[in-house]
């Protein structure tokens, strides 16, 4: 066998990982295998390679701090359960009823309060494409507005914190939880708020596209305190949550086996949850922390392998060699991120590309937060853009009209994609809107 | 997948998914203690100065076979994350090449999972006969063993829940 330097074994595997998860393989199995061949290549010897296999599958999610991630899933699931996405719906509603477009912008404030008590912009999707749909179909909001505007403000449940990619580009980076939770509030708001400036100018310049007429006053109209009664609930969770983390009382583990408990609490006190739905609650939560940690086991093992072949700093290497800035990187970057968001979930690519390009930011005098951020954004627009938009999935998933067709939904998600790439900008331009709150 | 899964399946398989949903139960009764007992460690901690000893080490522990107790049956419902846009283009022009990509890559899936059961069962008998523990000695420990015994047993579940998916693969096929 021709003498092959183990760099060229590590440029190798990034390709064969890349064509084997795009034709279909786990995405774990492509991660692990590829490292356990490189390292086994490279080192020339199978025993090391299944020593690597053995130690990160003993120790690599063997982490306090992430135990994170089941008890936030456990705390959206619970909210979700328990209809709090519906009370949010109702209040943020009412404010902007008599607006055009109005409920679509109801359903975007919606999302970002919930987005405050989950992790999961899976959640988000699924949730207000039961609450905030038959609303909208009512009052004849165009149909691919309807479902665009959903999925679009989906995002923000992974951005808001807390925010289980967040929490995965922490231990990426190793950062703290804390710290990307805050990072991620003040682009989500922003975000938020630019869904908004967004649909009054398609309102204004579309009206079409968005439909819909002003609301009647046949529904409710809820007074203050009824308001402050159906968002309760909310605002207990995100003072415990997030000002625990923030007032540094409590870790971000702790602060998410508090929420987890005190939205278990909510819904027995509204009488929202049967044993069943509790159960549900600990064997879903159960389900996808277990693939998320197998995930996050493989992909330690790849960048362990990376690291063995030096890829990331040869890779940094070469573009100071290039002559390339911290700026122009960043441009290859998200790129390379929105490519990896058509065929990949948020998770794999943060796992993925994140590590690959750290060490060059690190370099060029980036902060590793801003670029979590920046990382979580790029990677969220693929839950979007098709041919794998997962939130655009699980709106068609909860839908329940076959009118209404994938090729819907993408069309009408895409001026809310284009405005995250604007924020996009806005949040690599400007690092502050990132870092203040840290 | 979902012409197999409204077959009846045979009476080995059955047994498997009863264990695979055994393991399942386990994993989410650790899921749900870790919930009471990182707050009973955090209340206790904030109004009465009392701290559990060893929390950190359980929840490391725990967090780890959670992983393998539910791995068998989240492949066995399909929930591994894999990209299948290829996939399911392939499923209506070319069905045979689609079915044989999906059985070869739960094949490759199994080999993997052989490497982790063939390094997992020395380190399972190695931490039983060295008695390793976490924690610090005197104050709290707990021993390794049971976490190293429920990677291998996790990762030969999840073995057979793929052998059984890459043979539905080729059922309906066999049939005609």
């Amino acid at each position: 066998m021709a003498k092959v330097g183990p760099v060229e074994i590590g440029i190798a595997s990034i390709i064969l990982v890349v064509v084997l998860i795009y034709c279909g393989l786990y995405v774990p199995i492509a991660l692990g295998t590829v490292s356990v061949i490189g390292v086994w290549l490279m080192r020339d010897r199978l025993d090391l390679a299944i020593n690597l296999l053995t130690v990160s599958v003993g120790d690599a999610v063997g982490d306090y701090n992430f135990a994170t991630i089941p008890l936030f899933m456990m705390m959206g699931l619970l909210v979700s359960k328990v209809g709090i996405g519906r009370d949010v719906y109702d209040v943020a509603n009412d404010a902007f009823r008599r607006i055009r477009g109005g409920l679509g912008m109801g359903t975007v404030a919606a999302n970002a309060l919930f987005a405050s008590v989950t992790g999961s912009s899976i959640a988000s999707a699924s949730v207000f494409t039961r609450v905030s749909m038959p609303e909208m179909r009512r009052l004849k909001y165009g149909k691919r507005f309807s479902v665009g505007v959903v999925a679009g403000s989906s995002v923000l449940g992974m951005l808001i914190p807390p925010s289980v990619m967040m929490i995965i580009y922490a231990f990426v980076a190793e950062q703290s939880v804390g710290h990307m939770f805050l990072a991620g509030l003040i682009p989500g708001v922003l975000l938020a708020v630019c869904f908004c400036i967004g649909i009054v100018l398609m309102a204004h310049f579309t009206p079409g596209f968005v439909g819909g007429v002003i609301a009647d006053d046949s529904n409710p109209q809820f007074s203050l305190l009824q308001k402050l009664h159906k968002l309760a609930p909310v605002l207990i969770l995100v003072v415990a949550v997030l000002g625990g983390i923030y007032g540094g009382v409590v870790t971000a583990t702790e602060a998410g086996a508090l929420g987890a408990l005190l939205a278990l609490i909510i819904g027995v006190i509204k009488r929202a949850l049967s044993w069943r739905d509790l159960w549900d609650v600990f064997v879903e939560a159960g389900y996808i922390s277990a693939t998320l940690l197998f995930l996050i086991i493989a992909a330690n093992m790849y960048s362990r392998m990376l690291g063995i072949a030096g890829v990331p700093t040869l890779f940094s290497e070469w573009l100071t060699g290039m002559n390339f800035g911290l700026n122009e990187l960043i441009v290859v970057y998200v790129v390379v991120l929105i490519i990896a968001g058509t065929v990949l979930d948020t998770a794999s690519i943060i796992l993925i590309a994140a590590p690959l390009f750290m060490t060059a930011v690190v370099g060029f005098g980036g902060d590793l937060v801003w670029f979590g951020v920046v990382t979580v954004i790029g990677a969220e627009i693929g839950l979007l853009t098709p041919p794998l938009g997962l939130s655009v999935f699980t709106v068609k998933s909860a839908i329940d009209d076959p009118s209404i067709t994938l090729y819907d939904i993408f069309a009408g998600a895409f001026p809310f994609a284009f405005i995250m790439l604007l924020v996009l900008i806005a949040v690599i331009a400007f690092p502050v809107l990132s870092l203040a709150l840290i | 997948m979902g012409m197999a899964a409204n077959e009846e399946p045979s009476a080995p398989v059955r047994v498997l998914y009863r264990s695979l949903a055994i393991l399942n139960i386990t994993g989410a009764l650790l899921v749900m203690s870790l919930l009471v007992l990182i707050n009973t460690d955090a209340l206790g901690r904030t109004f009465f100065s009392i701290s559990i000893l060893g929390v950190h080490e359980i929840v490391e522990m725990s967090l780890v076979a959670i992983v393998f107790l539910q791995l068998g049956d989240a492949v066995r419902s399909g929930r591994l994350t894999r990209s299948d846009g290829l996939l399911t283009i392939l499923d209506k022009r070319m069905p045979v090449v689609a079915r044989s990509m999906r059985a070869f890559f739960d094949l490759v899936s199994v080999a993997f999972l052989m490497l982790i059961v063939y390094g997992g069962i020395p380190r399972f008998i190695e931490s039983y006969q060295g008695g390793e523990f976490k924690g610090t000695a005197q104050l709290f420990t707990a021993p390794e063993w049971p976490v190293k015994l429920t990677i291998v047993v996790g990762a030969i579940a999840t073995i057979l829940a793929f052998l059984v998916s890459a043979w539905r693969e080729f059922r309906p096929v066999a049939r005609h």
